[in-house]
């Protein structure tokens, strides 16, 4: 029978990115955070759409916990969707990470 | 007498052949001048229409620089590109996304002023349509498979 570890879901690049932005955001970031830490650090500029998808599919999977928090003035009074990952999340990215460094004959414990 | 019929004959004769000339050279200069005021009224109509253009393009411009700078102008995103996503999103999804969309519209405006934020807006909108249909579509094949297999 196969271990939790070995049923770890394969992440997507842009799985990957999200997950890394919020881990660099304190480990709790909303939609724009998110959007601008992966425009400032690869230069890519992700859709809200995209980007939404792709949360609810990791939220979906067990990798990101979302909380409502405040509303401002400069988004209409709409409140945040702040997300922060979970263990499941972290072990799944590490290993994802990992994998890719094993691959690439990378230290795996300098990542 | 005779002389002078024959005299005045010649006269005449030679009088009508001045007067034939004249009358021949006066019509060549009235086709020349002719053809040279259609030539400027030709000119005279493309340069018009240049100016005409040059106006409107100017006062196009104008327009686009008034609404980028008037302070009067409603500073909110545009009602279409709003209602599209409003429409699409998901309900659980709906406060945050307009949320950041608006936020990010108010960032844009103060950096690149009214009319680039709106466009950015529209941008983000188009871009964001086929990600959020598409989740919606794979949501729908994922849940009628686990029902079939249920079944």
């Amino acid at each position: 029978m196969k271990s939790h570890k070995d049923k770890l879901v394969a992440l997507g690049d842009l799985e990957k990115f999200i997950l890394i932005a919020i881990i660099n955001n304190r480990n709790d970031a909303y939609g724009v955070e998110i959007k601008r830490e992966i425009k400032e650090k690869i230069n890519k500029d992700v859709s809200v759409g995209a980007l939404y998808t792709t949360l609810d599919r990791l939220e979906a999977k067990g990798f990101l916990r979302s909380r409502i928090g405040e509303s401002t003035e400069e988004r209409g009074g709409r409140a945040k969707k702040y997300f922060h990952v979970t263990a499941l999340g972290h072990n799944t990215l590490n290993q994802s990470l990992r994998e890719i460094a094993q691959m690439a004959n990378f230290n795996p414990i300098a990542i | 007498m005779n002389k002078d019929k024959k005299n005045l004959k010649e006269f005449d004769a030679a009088t009508a052949r001045w007067l034939n000339g004249k009358r021949v050279e006066l019509e060549a200069h009235l086709a020349y001048m002719n053809a040279k005021l259609d030539r400027q009224e030709a000119e005279t109509k493309r340069r018009v229409a240049a100016i005409k253009a040059a106006t409107r393009h100017g006062a196009d411009r104008l327009k686009k620089v008034e609404l980028d700078y008037d302070d009067d102008a409603p500073i909110a995103p545009p009602q279409l590109a709003k209602f599209i996503i409003y429409v699409l999103i998901p309900r659980n999804n709906r406060e945050a996304i307009l949320g950041d969309l608006e936020e990010e519209f108010y960032e844009t405006h103060k950096e690149f002023g009214l009319l680039k934020a709106k466009i950015n807006y529209c941008v983000q909108v188009l871009r964001s349509i086929w990600p959020i249909v598409g989740g919606i579509i794979t949501k729908l094949v994922i849940s009628s498979i686990k029902r079939l297999m249920a079944s």
